[in-house]
């Protein structure tokens, strides 16, 4: 019997577990979003006029990320996210996740941003919408980058070079 | 007595472990209707098509119906109205006041409110941005005719109410994908397609009175449920069109319309083939091409559609856009001493680094206000 009861004591933690739907696994650490939201834009000069940015330390963080990407704001560690204030399409956005095992699920959540995206400027900038589909979607470790730019090669050496020196 | 214990615990931790269960499942239930509620909300889930409070953009924007507004300058009697609805049906009579004469037909009507529209009003283009960021009601008449800033509903609601006013019946029409809307007007018993917001600039009548046809090259709707449009009856292009016998004319023709600043050209060949429409493409490519090394015609793009009439019969419509804007800055340079001094004192007041381009950005935004009209009248004054 003490057995028996102790199968269902086990059981009612592995419940009270998956319940809670948080994936088992620990946060990695993450490079500091200001600064590589800083060395990723310097790499490409036109984004240095009529760019905004955030990154998950803004207030309003999970609301803001949600115009990003559908991932359930629970799984990031942080964001940053750099875009046009002038209709243009320039974009620089990247997600690092908690769990490394949800970088896949994080890039395609961008790919469907950047198929809104192209639809939104088919119907309001269909210049722009050529370079939307030009869009870069990448992930390293526990990161999922989208790039929207001009030069979009050297932004994107300037993230992987960043890296390193941040771990 | 230890086995009745045991039972006891026995069947407390099956109820427990139900109990879970049942939670659980509930929780779920519950989290996967509260994400259906939450879609259907944005707009993002399955809904039947209907003309009014719709969704457009992920729920940033709304069509809302502007008949209560209508209504009451057609009976004469704001009293149902809140004071929002008062202030918006005093904007909307003063354009009315200024741009309807009685004389006019329907359709002229409808050409005025086209034409102020288009070139009074400025497109928001915070709509673009990822996190959007547009003025205030710049989806609905009150703010459209306030700030004379708008998005695409603004437009289309904003012209409906104007439509609505005279008794001219129109509705507005959302695309598929919940990312555009524009109006469906009807006159002498036809319906249209009018999209002023994809006109909006060039004022080049592209998007006015357009049928199911030619609508449908850049926009999709639920034609279910809309009106259909086949008539071309009132079409800019096709009451504007002139006959053309020689091909090779285009070139001159086009050449002509650029330097009359003329933004629609519409040719109309009684009877075309395939063979004759492709060496009008390529004249026309030629002529883009050609405007591209001109000096003074560089600024300027081309763009064109094959109308259908009847038979062999075509209608090419030549769209030439990128004019300069006539206004204050056309006529009047600000020397780069002044610049720079501008530059300073504002940085100094706020301590921001704002440069010469971006101040140029902001009052190419505000050219159509009051006050870039006074600066207008000073320049005129003084010169």
């Amino acid at each position: 019997m003490k057995r028996l009861s102790l199968f269902f004591l086990s059981a009612l933690l592995l419940l009270a577990l998956s319940s809670c739907g948080e994936a088992p696994g620990g946060s990695a650490a993450t490079a500091d979003m200001d600064d590589l939201q800083k060395t990723m834009l310097a790499a490409d000069p036109t984004l240095a006029e009529n760019i905004t940015s955030i990154t998950g330390s803004v207030d309003d963080a999970a609301h803001l990320f949600s115009y990003l990407s559908d991932l359930p704001y629970d799984k990031v560690e942080n964001f940053l996210l750099s875009y046009s204030t002038k209709g243009a399409a320039d974009e620089v956005a990247v997600i690092a996740v908690k769990n490394p095992e949800d970088v896949g699920e994080a890039a395609n959540s961008l790919r469907r941003h950047v198929d809104q995206r192209k639809q939104l400027f088919q119907q309001y900038g269909p210049a722009e919408a050529a370079r939307v589909e030009k869009a870069e979607i990448f992930t390293k470790d526990q990161y999922a980058v989208l790039l929207i730019c001009d030069n979009s090669p050297a932004v994107k050496t300037a993230f992987e070079n960043f890296l390193p020196a941040a771990e | 007595m230890i086995k009745e214990k045991e039972r006891t615990l026995f069947i407390t931790l099956i109820v427990i472990l139900l109990a879970a269960v049942i939670i659980s499942a509930g929780a779920s239930v519950f989290a996967a209707k509260s994400v259906y509620d939450l879609r259907v909300e944005t707009g993002l889930g399955h809904r039947e098509t209907q003309e009014d409070d719709v969704p457009i953009m992920n729920g940033e924007y709304y069509i809302r119906p502007t008949t209560e507004i209508s209504d009451a300058y057609k009976s004469g009697s704001d009293s149902g109205l809140d004071e929002k609805q008062k202030e918006t049906l005093e904007m909307a009579s003063a354009v009315l006041d200024e741009i309807i004469t009685g004389d006019m037909t329907p359709y002229d009507k409808e050409k005025a409110v086209y034409d102020w529209m288009s070139t009074k009003l400025t497109y928001d283009t915070g709509v673009l941005q990822v996190i959007p960021q547009t003025s205030a009601d710049c989806d609905n008449p009150y703010g459209v005719l306030k700030y004379h800033n708008a998005v695409c509903v603004g437009y289309a609601t904003t012209f409906r109410l104007f439509m609505q006013m005279m008794d001219i019946p129109c509705m507005v029409v959302h695309n598929n994908d919940l990312y555009h809307s524009w109006d469906l007007v009807q006159l002498d018993g036809n319906w249209y397609h009018v999209d002023i917001y994809s006109d909006q600039g060039s004022g080049s009548y592209a998007n006015f009175n357009m049928n199911d046809e030619m609508a449908s090259a850049n926009h999709d709707w639920d034609q279910d449920f809309f009106p259909a449009a086949t008539s071309l009856d009132y079409n800019y292009a096709y009451q504007n069109r002139q006959p053309i016998e020689d091909l090779y004319q285009i070139p001159k023709l086009l050449r002509q319309a650029a330097e009359e600043k003329q933004g629609i050209l519409c040719l109309d060949f009684a009877v075309i083939d395939e063979a004759h429409a492709q060496i009008a493409e390529a004249m026309l490519s030629g002529v883009q091409s050609s405007m591209e090394s001109s000096e003074a015609f560089q600024n300027l793009w081309m763009h064109w559609t094959w109308m259908h009439i009847t038979g062999s019969e075509y209608v090419l419509t030549v769209f030439v856009e990128g004019y300069d804007p006539e206004g204050p800055s056309a006529e009047f340079e600000i020397s780069e001493e002044d610049q720079m001094k501008i530059e300073e004192a504002v940085n100094a007041a706020f301590g921001e680094d704002v440069d010469w381009e971006s101040i140029q950005n902001e009052m190419a935004a505000h050219n159509d206000t009051p006050e870039a009209a006074a600066v207008e009248e000073l320049t005129d004054a003084e010169g």
